[in-house]
């Protein structure tokens, strides 16, 4: 097991980075962080290496987004204008709002520092002196440490002007949310932090032309961008080991459901859902009928040998029809009703579509929950499927931005592979199911 | 410039053109509901969606080539919103494949999943955008049609869920309504607040499916609210003062011109049964593209009420009606022997050209020196050169002294327009751009290519990069303080504006490659002030755009009603009168023997002091033409709802001049335009688009300063509006806003109501104080007359009020 590609967390060469200190007492202090190698990556790259090497570093691990939708990091990070004169923003991307997704939180809570390095080395790549950090409004706790750690920093020189004497000026803000999923799609973000209101604008003009306040900006996801400290620290090489072709590094996974120890997970990009859920979070304390591989938006898969043995990556996934997304993984219990779930999922969806476009509006926010609701009630009749399917038709791929498609794919996957379910609804006339705790 | 193919037509489209105008331009359909002409298109209805494919590069930079050696096309794996896409050299779209149409009926569906179909009592209905795109395009039997009994039907919508209920009836103002039920969140309101005048009034509330229209600020500020009920694509925003009038088809729709100020604003006039019902803006590009104020829209409702329907005739004290045999021998009787020099001529201000003619060739004729227009100023303003509003937008720079939101509200646009640095769009075969991609949702305003000066803090104030606020009566020594700097002399102080603001004006002016001078009818009344503005113009070069508070003024003066030695309206002295359009002042008809007016409703002065009442027309129903304020030559159309009888100032003259005796110079409107063609050599045969009559005069400037103490500031509303409680209502009473150190001195309190008079009228009107006017200030709106104007006063508190 120590030759090849690193894809399983049991490979004696794999070890923990992104959550190496998680959970440890005081570990969001400064002096813990120093204590711990910390802010060398970015005394190191900003010594020694140009942005444009900081850029072809990431480019060369293979990074790839952590927020879901996987998009090359040193790619998205060539695309800004350089020498233009322009102020230029580095925003990362704290929102996390996806139901199944919790992996930000505790870097934030715990490893604020970690975050800040990462922003300083991003900041550096794309010749931003200003950033941001828009984290979501409930992650309170993460806030306040993230708040915190930025006062330290600043009241030792980590932060603001000519950082380890390079030269380098660089000012960060934390900006909270007011409690909208849409503010975690970049362009919403952007609008929210201008203070209007969180409606997505449109690409292009893309962020790196045209972001926050008009000016060149890049967005990426808290995991991205932490990422980025220990590809500068210990080299892109180290980094591409892990994980098969186009899906590199490690990955923080999540579990939630009826796991033994349902949490985040740091793992080689790669592992099977069967190492995750029965090696590390200890197995399953009940009936599994299906899991949903990558937070709510990804289509779910039947609980079977097929897809227990599956690599959790971009395109392993893709092959199964479903996406790797946020990594995180949520199991459905034999119990639970599927309709009950799908309609639960979309209501979430509904409620959080911002109101700009009209199949989101309609389709998603009215019309599919309605449907679903009816489905589930035990009011369903012949035809509502067929009729559910045609909507996802003119829903998907023709909304303004990708919250539509992510009401969407989990309905398809239910569809595709529990079908069964919803004709008995219909058929019986009643949810055949019976009601208890939170999955009833 | 780059070619494309729809369908099956190639066609070749400026640089920048959305694929919805390619489309358009090469004359095939495609529906849309949130993109709309002169407002950032956002893709939000997806309505548009289309087919669209384009060829890519290869690595060594040439097209990557099919067998048969064309550039292979490559298509989008999804549809596009047309409207957001970017036409791009060698594209393909197809707005016909069966997926579009199942987009489209698709989108249709869900437009109308919520929507309350309450067509037969929406006042859009016939003309609404949704119900002709649902038409069009929602019915798509392939899709929806369903069995029943053996009969098939074909479906709009397979919703079968109770609609959204909202609020139907939230009055936003006394002129707009809002049913949150119709609305399909095109979001065209919101971004026309935020990118036409500049106010962030309206927006979305809530979030998904309970997402509506709201405002923090109710009542919407009057000024430029009423287009949203024009570009509402559905019955969600309709105009109150045409509520539940007619249904759209029964409308007579006049295409006419807002002769309300000097603008021109194109307007259709939809009127039913006689009256005037609604005025909705009609589309000129040059001019006011697809807007009007509110006043122009909404301040119809005089012209419709308490009409004058025959002549009167004052009979022991009392006017009683006559037939108009009895009038026009009273008028023999009493014009008998006159002496040409006796008589008065006199016009009022929203005269066609046909008109003023007429009056001017009669005053000559008459030999008298008592003619002239209402409003006219001190300095003509056709002595000023004139601009094209578009020319505006090329400049860099531009210098306004006034008020252009109230003196000509559409130029006011044009300004936030240049503000945004928009250049004029590409004409396409369908006209205007419905999606022009160079327009985005909150656009910076550049500040620094704008300075405006003003007795009061202006809308326009918060808008640019120096703006001052100097005394009333200071006009002519803030033009001429910066003409001093513009020569290199030294200026004289000018109270309330420090002299770095003015270097700082006249560096952005220098530096301007071209620059643009906006003045109004304050620069108008003092004749020094103004003359430096044309030398100005003249020297440096400048473009001029000249607001003058007579919407005729232009074409009045150039045709020979310009009257150097009097006000001709404002100052007594003839003994015989005819008045035309609007009751001169008191004093001028307490000074005249004969007074006989021509008018459309009877106000308290002529009711009071006229002889003999004519009915007249208003604007709205007359034919003629006019001269706006930048020289272009427009015609008005009459909209069907004069009464029986009424005459137009063509008619009311050869009535009058036939009682004296004498030849009229046209007895009717024809050979008026006749007349007029052969001695201007008018290009009234010319499409308005190139029809300009800027005729080179150097007319004689009246001399003379205003002395009084009370500032009337100009108001895009007009006193006659005021006849309709709704116009009332909303404007509230007049306000005289003071510095509270004047109000001090002169025992006035904020809050109270005095009744304030001037030779233009009596008002009732509220104290208000406004730290921001200069110590001394009394400001007072015009409401059409003397705006612009320094007026004495007589302050009173009325019995039962306190001061
Ligand atoms: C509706 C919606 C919600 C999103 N929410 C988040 C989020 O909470 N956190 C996040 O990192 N990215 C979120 N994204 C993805 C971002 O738009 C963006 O792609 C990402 O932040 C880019 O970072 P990355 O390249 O590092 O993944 C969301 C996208 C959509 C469409
Ligand atoms: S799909 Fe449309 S309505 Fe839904 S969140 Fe995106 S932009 Fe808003
Ligand atoms: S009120 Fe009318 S213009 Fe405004 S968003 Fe609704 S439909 Fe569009
Ligand atoms: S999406 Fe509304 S017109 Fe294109």
């Amino acid at each position: 097991m120590s030759e090849g590609f690193i894809v399983s967390g049991h490979d004696p060469r794999f070890e923990r980075t992104l959550y190496a200190h998680v959970g440890r007492p005081d570990a969001h202090t400064l002096d813990y962080y120093l204590g711990h190698g910390g802010y060398e990556a970015a005394r190191k790259a900003l010594a020694s290496m140009t942005p444009d090497e900081v850029i072809e570093e990431v480019k060369r691990s293979g990074l790839r987004g952590r927020g879901g939708a996987g998009f090359p990091t040193g790619l998205k990070w060539s695309f800004m204008p350089k020498d233009d004169g322009q102020q230029h923003y580095i925003i990362m991307n704290a929102d996390e709002s996806e139901p199944g997704s919790f992996k930000d939180r505790y870097i934030l809570e715990d490893d604020p520092h970690q975050a800040i390095e990462g922003m300083i080395l991003a900041g550096y790549a794309i010749r931003a002196t200003k950033g941001y950090i828009y984290i979501r409004g409930e992650y309170r706790r993460a806030y306040d440490r993230l708040v915190a750690a930025i006062e330290e920093a600043y009241a030792r020189g980590y932060l603001g002007k000519n950082l380890f004497g390079s030269g380098f000026d660089f000012d960060l803000y934390v900006h909270r949310g007011a409690g909208a999923y849409i503010c975690g799609e970049e362009t919403a973000l952007m609008n929210s932090l201008e203070g209007l209101r969180a409606n997505p604008r449109l690409k292009p003009p893309f962020p790196a032309q045209k972001g926050l306040f008009g000016k060149p900006t890049t967005i990426n996801n808290v995991e991205t961008i932490a990422s980025v400290v220990h590809i500068v620290a210990r080299g892109s090489d180290w980094f591409a080991q892990m994980g098969y072709d186009k899906s590199k590094g490690m990955k923080l996974y999540q579990v939630s459901g009826p796991a033994v120890r349902p949490g985040v997970y740091e793992l080689p990009m790669g592992t099977t859902f069967r190492e995750l859920i029965y090696d590390w979070a200890g197995g399953v304390r009940e009936p599994i009928k299906a899991l949903i591989p990558g937070g709510s938006s990804t289509p779910m898969l039947p609980f079977n040998d097929d897809t227990l043995d599956t690599p959790m990556d971009y395109e392993h996934l893709a092959e199964k029809g479903s996406m790797l997304g946020t990594g995180g993984v949520i199991l459905i219990p034999e119990r639970a009703c599927v309709v009950d779930v799908i309609w639960n999922l979309v209501r979430f969806y509904g409620h959080e579509s911002c109101g700009k476009c009209t199949p989101c509006r309609e389709g998603v926010a009215g019309w599919l929950v309605k449907l679903l609701g009816q489905i589930e009630r035990g009011r369903g009749k012949p035809g509502d499927l067929e009729l559910i399917e045609d909507l996802l038709d003119n829903i998907e791929g023709k909304s303004f931005c990708p919250l539509a498609d992510a009401a969407v794919w989990p309905v398809r996957g239910a569809l595709r592979h529990f079908r069964h379910e919803f004709e008995r609804h219909i058929e019986e006339g009643r949810c055949p199911l019976e009601k208890k705790g939170f999955w009833g | 410039m780059p070619k494309l193919r729809i369908n099956d037509r190639e066609i070749e489209v400026p640089e920048g053109t959305s694929v919805l105008d390619a489309i358009f331009h090469a004359g095939y359909d495609v529906p849309y509901f949130c993109s709309e002409r002169h407002l950032s298109p956002i893709g939000a209805c997806r309505m548009c969606l289309v087919k669209v494919g384009a060829p890519r590069k290869g690595k060594d930079g040439d097209w990557i080539r099919d067998e048969a050696g064309n550039p292979q096309i490559f298509w989008f794996p999804k549809l596009m919103a047309a409207c957001t896409t970017r036409a791009t050299e060698g594209m393909v779209v197809d707005t016909l494949a069966d997926e579009v149409r199942k987009a489209q009926a698709g989108m249709v569906e869900f437009h109308l999943e919520n929507h309350p179909l309450d067509c037969p009592t929406c006042d859009k209905g016939g003309a609404c955008e949704l119900q002709d795109r649902s038409y069009e395009y929602g019915l798509f039997e392939k899709y929806y049609t369903q069995t029943q009994n053996g009969l098939k039907t074909v479906l709009y919508s397979r919703f079968e869920f109770t609609k959204r209920h909202a609020d139907k009836h939230h009055k936003l103002s006394e002129f707009v309504v809002l049913d949150r039920e119709r609305c399909i969140h095109c979001k065209r309101c919101v971004r026309y607040f935020e990118e036409i005048p500049g106010e962030e009034v309206l927006d979305f509330i809530e979030r998904g499916n309970h997402t509506f229209i709201g405002s923090e600020e109710i009542p919407l500020p009057a000024g430029f609210s009423g287009n949203i009920t024009d570009i509402c694509p559905v019955g969600a925003l309709l105009d109150l003062t045409a509520r539940f009038r007619a249904r759209n088809w029964e409308f007579e729709k006049t295409p006419t011109v807002d002769m309300n100020d000097a603008f021109g604003a194109a307007i259709w006039v939809d009127s039913r049964s006689g009256r005037i019902e609604r005025i909705r803006a009609r589309e000129h590009p040059e001019t006011n593209q697809i807007w009007i104020s509110d006043a122009a829209r909404f301040g119809h409702g005089w012209a419709s009420r308490d009409r004058l329907t025959e002549p009167l005739l004052r009979k022991d004290g009392e006017l009683v009606p006559v037939s108009l045999a009895e009038a026009e021998a009273f008028l023999a009787e009493r014009l008998s022997g006159a002496k040409g020099e006796e008589v008065g001529l006199l016009l009022a201000a929203d005269a066609t050209l046909e008109e003023g003619y007429a009056f001017a060739e009669a005053a000559r004729a008459l030999k008298t020196p008592h003619f002239g227009f209402e409003n006219a100023t001190r300095y003509p303003v056709a002595n000023l050169p004139a601009a094209r509003y578009e020319e505006l937008l090329e400049a860099e720079f531009a210098l306004v002294i006034g008020d252009p939101a109230e003196e000509m509200p559409n130029l006011y646009l044009r300004l936030q327009e240049f503000l945004k640095g928009v250049t004029p769009a590409p004409r396409y075969y369908h006209g205007t751009p419905i999606a022009d991609l160079r327009l985005e949702e909150h656009m910076p305003r550049r500040r620094e290519r704008l300075a405006v000066f003003a007795p009061y803090p202006t809308r326009l104030h918060r808008f640019a990069g120096v703006a001052g606020v100097y005394p009333p009566g200071s006009v002519g020594a803030l033009v001429g303080a910066l003409f001093a700097i513009l020569n290199g002399k030294r200026p004289e102080p000018v109270p309330g504006v420090p002299e770095a603001e003015l270097r700082r004006v006249a560096e952005r002016f220098l530096a301007a490659k071209t620059r643009a001078v906006v003045v109004g009818a304050e620069v108008l009344e003092a004749p020094a002030a103004a003359q430096a503005v044309a030398d100005l113009a003249r020297a440096k070069g400048a473009l001029v755009f000249a607001m003058p508070p007579a919407a005729g003024a232009r074409g009045l003066e150039a045709v020979g009603l310009w009257n150097p030695k009097g006000r001709g309206w404002e100052e007594p002295g003839a003994g015989l009168l005819l008045a035309f359009g609007a009751t001169p002042p008191e004093r001028v008809l307490a000074a005249a023997r004969l007074r006989v007016l021509a008018l459309s409703h009877l106000d308290p002065r002529a009711r009071a002091q006229a002889d003999l009442v004519l009915p007249a027309k208003t604007f709205y129903e007359k034919r003629g033409y006019t001269v706006n304020a930048e020289g272009r030559v427009l015609e008005l159309r009459p909209a069907p709802t004069a009464p029986l009888g009424a005459m137009d100032g063509i008619e009311a003259l050869a009535f009058w001049l036939r009682g004296m005796g004498r030849k009229p110079p046209a007895g009717h409107y024809r050979e008026a335009r006749e007349r007029l063609h052969e001695r201007h050599k008018l290009p009234l045969d010319l499409p308005e688009e190139v029809a300009f009559w800027r005729p080179k005069l150097r007319l004689a400037a009246r001399p003379g300063e205003d002395k009084g103490e009370l500032f009337l500031a100009p108001t895009m509303w007009r006193a006659r509006m005021l006849a309709d409680p709704r116009v009332r209502a909303a404007l509230g009473p007049p306000r005289l806003r003071a510095h509270p150190e004047t109000a001090r001195r002169l025992g006035l309190d904020p809050g109270a109501t005095v009744e304030v008079e001037t030779g233009y009228g009596r008002w009732e009107a509220r104290v208000e104080l406004d730290p921001a006017l200069a110590e001394g200030a009394l400001v007072l709106p015009a409401w059409g007359r003397g705006a612009g104007r320094r007026v004495a006063y007589r302050l009173r508190v009325p019995a039962g009020g306190e001061a």
